[in-house]
């Protein structure tokens, strides 16, 4: 799976006419709306998610690790666009055991939650 | 605990796995990860209990713990059935940190081959694995 800035979110910061490297490529996906997106999730139980774990239906997880702020494994991960609404159940397999998680709005932890 | 200890009473084996058996009952065994173990993950966040009744092989991986960085899979020492698993881990894995041959035991086997202690190393013979 090919993925760029507007898969990351990060197309604010890409201005296709100025005609850098890959702007038609990029222009070409802005126009198309992305087929996955990056999200932020929580596990919902014990568990951490970590780094390349699958993700039922499509897409992985880029990094998780153990939020001792929030007492809860956290990550992001890439899941098809229609997917990517706060709120959507997730099914993660961390290494043989499939742990529920739910896509989360950004950012996972705001000062004095 | 802050300093590198290695009690003179338990059995080791060399994935960082100590081993301690029953004074009254030779075919039960208690298990945990050694101190040097636990100072190289670092502060354990997740301990996943295995199943009491599963078996366990020696030089297999029975259980993984997770530290803040890292999932690593704990080696067994001896074979045997898990009889008994350390639930207060579930809330409290950093109790691995803190007291790893105490309150940070991990299971208790019933010993498929008791015979297999004496592939153990002891106390100094571990340590000097861990050069110095």
């Amino acid at each position: 799976m090919q993925r760029g800035p507007i898969e990351a979110g990060l197309g604010w910061c890409c201005k296709e006419d100025t005609g850098f490297v890959g702007a038609d490529a990029v222009r070409a996906v802005r126009e198309a709306g992305p087929a996955e997106k990056l999200v932020a999730f929580e596990i919902d139980g014990p568990g951490i998610a970590r780094h390349g774990n699958p993700i039922a239906g499509g897409g992985e997880v880029t990094s998780g690790t153990m939020s001792p702020s929030l007492g809860v494994g956290i990550g992001m991960a890439y899941v098809p666009a229609e997917r990517a609404v706060p709120g959507t159940g997730l099914e993660i397999d961390v290494r043989g055991k499939m742990r529920r998680a739910v896509v989360m709005q950004k950012p996972l932890y705001r000062k004095g939650s | 605990m802050a300093e590198a200890n290695y009690p003179e009473d338990l059995l080791y084996h060399a994935e960082h796995d100590w081993a301690r058996i029953d004074a009254g009952d030779p075919s039960l065994a208690t298990l945990g990860i050694t101190w040097y173990a636990q100072d190289s993950l670092g502060e354990v966040v997740f301990f996943d209990l295995p199943a009491v009744g599963a078996s366990v092989s020696k030089d297999a991986s029975y259980a993984e713990v997770e530290s803040v960085k890292a999932v690593s899979d704990v080696i067994a020492p001896l074979s045997g059935e898990i009889v008994e698993v350390n639930q207060a881990l579930s809330d409290d894995p950093q109790k691995i940190n803190d007291d790893p041959y105490g309150e940070g035991w991990l299971v208790k086997l019933r010993l498929s081959n008791p015979a297999e202690r004496e592939q153990l190393m002891d106390a100094a013979a571990y340590a000097a694995t861990l050069g110095g």
